[in-house]
Order: C-alpha cells, then sequence, then structure tokens
C-alpha cells in the first residue's frame, strides 16, 4: 500500500486473481476508511495509488469523477464514495459484521456520521488557514463524540472492538497529532474535555 | 396530511398508539421522499405538519437543528435525514423492499441517488433565477438518468414496481413540470431528450404509493412563489379545499 502513486501517462496493472482492487492515495482520509473496512473485515485486496494531482486517463473509467477511494471488482464494476463502498463491503461480506445489527441503532450512528462530516471541513480550514477561526466549531462538534462515548460506556463506538463509526471518524483522528507538529499554536485540543476520546485513541 | 403547519407555541399532538410519528412540511421534497416510502411499504403512520418559518419548540426535541423530515417511534427515539429515515424504514420492515437484492446494485443505485443532488442543486438555482443557463445545466444532470433508464429496460428503475431510487429522485421530478407555469414554454424539457423519463413520470404518477402525496404543477407552482415572495404559504391547501 505504500507503493508509488501513478499519473498521466502510466498503466493500470492488471487486477489480480480472487482480489479486489482499491484506488487510493497512502495519505487520503477518506480512502483510509476503505482500507479499515478491508481490513478489519480481512478482505483480500489489493492497492493502486493515484497521483491526485496528476491523474492518469484510464482512472477516469473507473470512477468518472476522479477522486479516491474507488473499488474495482474483477468483473470490473466499480464502485466510489467512501460511504457507498463502505456499506457495500458490510453487505457483501458477513464476516465481522461493521453496522450494529439494529436499524435503529444503525440510523443513529449515520447520524453521527452526518454531524462529523463538518469535522474535516473544519480542520482542513484549520491547516490551511481560513478568515473564520474553526477551533470553537470543532471543539463543539468533538463535544458530541465525548458525550456519546460517555453515554455508551464502552472502549469503542461500536462496544468491546471499533465498529462502522469507529473507522469512519478514525482518519482525522489519527492526523490529529501530525497538526499538533505542523501547526501547534492554532491546534490545542483541552485533554480534560476529551477523556473518552483520548482513551479510545490510546 | 394537509393538515394545519404548528408554530411556535403550538403543542405536539400525542403519539398515536401503533403508529409511526412523521414531522413533515407539505411542499418540502425531502419530506416527501419518506411519505413515499412510507406508502410504498404501507406502513402505518400519522403526520404532524411543522412551519418551518417560526418552528414549535418542541420540534428541537426531535432534531436538534429542527428539520424535516423527522420520524419519531412509539419508544420515543427519534432519527432525521431523508436518506437515513429511508434506510431504516427499508431494513426494519421487510414487507416490499425498496433496495435492491444485490449488494452492488443497491451501491450503484445509491451513486446515482448521489449523482441526482447535482440535478437538485440546479433545480434551486433555477428556481431562483430561471434563466437557460440553469436549465441547461438541469437537463444536463439529468442527461445520466435517461441513459440509465433506457439501459434498464423496464418501466422503473427499481424494475416492474417503483424502487428506492424512483422514489427517492420522485419529488424533484414531480415538480419538473411547474418550470413552464414559473417561467414559460421555454422552461419544459424537450421530450426527444428525455423520452423513456418521461414515459417513466406518467408510470410513477399512476402509482397508489405516489398518489398518495402527489400534487399538481399549479399547487407546486403557487407554493414556491410564496416562498420566493418571502411569506411560504404552508397551509395553502387548507384554502382551496
Amino acid at each position: 500500500m505504500n507503493e508509488k502513486h501513478l499519473g498521466k501517462g502510466s498503466t493500470n496493472p492488471p487486477l489480480s486473481k480472487g482480489k479486489l482492487r482499491l484506488y487510493s492515495m497512502r495519505f487520503c482520509p477518506y480512502a483510509q476508511r476503505a482500507h479499515l473496512v478491508l481490513d478489519a473485515k480481512k478482505i483480500p485486496h489489493d492497492v493502486v495509488n493515484i497521483k491526485l494531482s496528476d491523474k492518469p486517463d484510464w482512472y477516469f473509467e473507473r470512477n468518472p469523477l476522479g477522486k479516491v477511494p474507488a473499488i474495482e471488482m474483477e468483473s470490473g464494476d466499480c464502485i466510489y464514495e467512501s460511504l457507498i463502498i463502505a456499506d457495500y463491503l458490510d453487505e457483501k461480506y458477513p464476516q465481522r459484521l461493521l453496522h450494529p445489527k439494529d436499524p435503529i441503532q444503525k440510523a443513529k450512528d449515520r447520524i453521527l456520521v452526518e454531524h462529523f462530516s463538518k469535522i474535516p471541513t473544519n480542520v482542513y480550514k484549520l491547516f490551511h488557514g481560513s478568515d473564520i477561526d474553526p477551533l470553537d466549531d470543532i471543539l463543539t462538534d468533538l463535544d458530541l463524540f465525548e458525550k456519546e462515548l460517555t453515554l455508551r460506556a464502552t472502549r469503542f463506538f461500536g462496544g468491546d472492538v471499533p465498529g462502522m463509526l469507529d473507522y469512519v471518524i478514525w482518519p482525522w483522528f489519527e492526523r490529529i497529532d501530525a497538526f499538533k507538529i505542523v501547526a501547534p499554536e492554532k491546534f490545542v485540543i483541552p485533554s480534560e474535555r476529551y477523556k473518552k476520546l483520548n482513551g479510545k485513541k490510546q | 396530511m394537509s393538515d394545519k403547519h404548528l408554530g411556535k407555541g403550538s403543542k405536539n399532538p400525542p403519539l398515536s398508539k401503533g403508529k409511526l410519528r412523521l414531522y413533515s412540511m407539505r411542499f418540502d421534497p425531502y419530506s416527501q421522499r419518506v411519505h413515499l416510502v412510507l406508502d410504498a411499504k404501507k406502513i402505518p403512520y400519522d403526520v404532524v405538519n411543522v412551519n418551518l418559518t417560526e418552528k414549535p419548540e418542541w420540534l428541537y426535541e426531535k432534531s436538534p437543528l429542527g428539520k424535516v423530515p423527522t420520524l419519531e417511534l412509539e419508544s420515543g427515539d427519534c432519527i432525521y435525514e431523508s436518506m437515513i429515515i429511508a434506510d431504516y424504514l427499508d431494513e426494519k420492515y421487510p414487507q416490499r423492499q425498496l433496495y435492491p437484492k444485490d449488494p452492488l446494485k443497491k451501491a450503484k443505485d445509491k451513486l446515482l441517488i448521489d449523482q441526482f443532488n447535482k440535478v437538485i442543486s440546479n433545480l434551486y438555482r433555477l428556481y431562483q433565477n430561471m434563466d437557460r443557463e440553469f436549465l441547461d445545466a438541469v437537463m444536463k444532470a439529468l442527461d445520466v438518468f435517461e441513459r440509465e433508464i433506457v439501459s434498464r429496460s423496464k418501466p422503473f428503475f427499481g424494475g416492474d414496481k417503483p424502487g428506492m431510487l424512483d422514489y427517492m429522485i420522485w419529488p424533484w421530478c414531480e415538480r419538473s413540470e411547474m418550470l413552464k407555469i414559473m417561467g414559460g414554454d421555454q422552461f419544459v424539457l424537450p421530450r426527444e431528450r428525455f423520452l423513456r423519463l418521461m414515459e417513466w413520470r406518467n408510470a410513477m404518477k399512476e402509482e397508489e404509493s405516489v398518489k398518495v402525496s402527489y400534487l399538481e404543477p399549479e399547487i407546486h407552482a403557487k407554493y414556491i412563489n410564496s416562498h420566493r415572495a418571502g411569506y411560504a404559504d404552508y397551509d395553502l391547501l387548507l384554502k382551496i379545499n
């Protein structure tokens, strides 16, 4: 998965028998969601990294939007959008089901994912600068997750082991420590406010 | 379902036994998505319409941002976001499954539902500004749906009966005929470009599940115009009947 990112003029390596093909970018948090689900469910797959600043023409035949992640099956069918891929994998490969069994709990987890969707945009703004300081918004959004994890009184949102919600939000938490290195003055998350979430990170 | 829209200071009617409660707004296309799923699956429910300009205080206990549609279960649990509600209903109530059984077909239908957002956002631009440029953008976004229904060779995207994809895009297609009322004859979708989609639209209008929530283009135009004029006339149906 740490292989060279393919750009214009490259050739798409042939599919491997018995494996799904994941088109990815090593540092893309959305692509990481697909990796996490594939790895959690131990689904055989290979990875082709895409150079997003210089996309190969053949990639648009996989995803007309040219985005990662995308999954290609041995049939040649392709799907994209990280959450649609995650849902597909959970339905197609029943080993270690990641979504809660109970439809209402699953719906509530999806609502939390909706709430989370503002955080990536705000973290991006934090990193790249913007007119409005997004830190307060990020902290308010994180409050909701701290509250929820406290309520559930389990190590992970999914219980004793991570579930879909844990994996879908994880990529940004993994990057939080990186932001401290890149922009320490901008990014100070009070750790007492997020006791439970910090425990989960460990 | 055409009852008065409740606003500030109102009381939330008590839940009905054995029924889901849908908080809705009569002209909201996102709320209509949920009506369509409930009606297709014949799930018992009652409706409370909400005044979105003067939201009742109690709505925020159901949905933190006071949004419609919101679904309340007898347990008191509430869920919101039209797609999340639709998916929940299809999982919880197995009668007449709306999504395809095959996970790949289901994923592809979800991608199409996602792509339809391009039609929706361009339609909203068009409503604000009845300009040919925005109509062209709507039609460009709609082309993929014409291609798709042609390739499926069935009356509906879901096959012989409407499925989730049909219902999730229907509310905006129902409203498409009001463009002519709002902007004149140049705002009619060309038949040759959307032949099968027009047949599909007629087939959808014949469906019992669609008839429950269906409103004529004149009514939709009346509502949209009231909204554009600054005073959304939620209860306009009460004045007509």
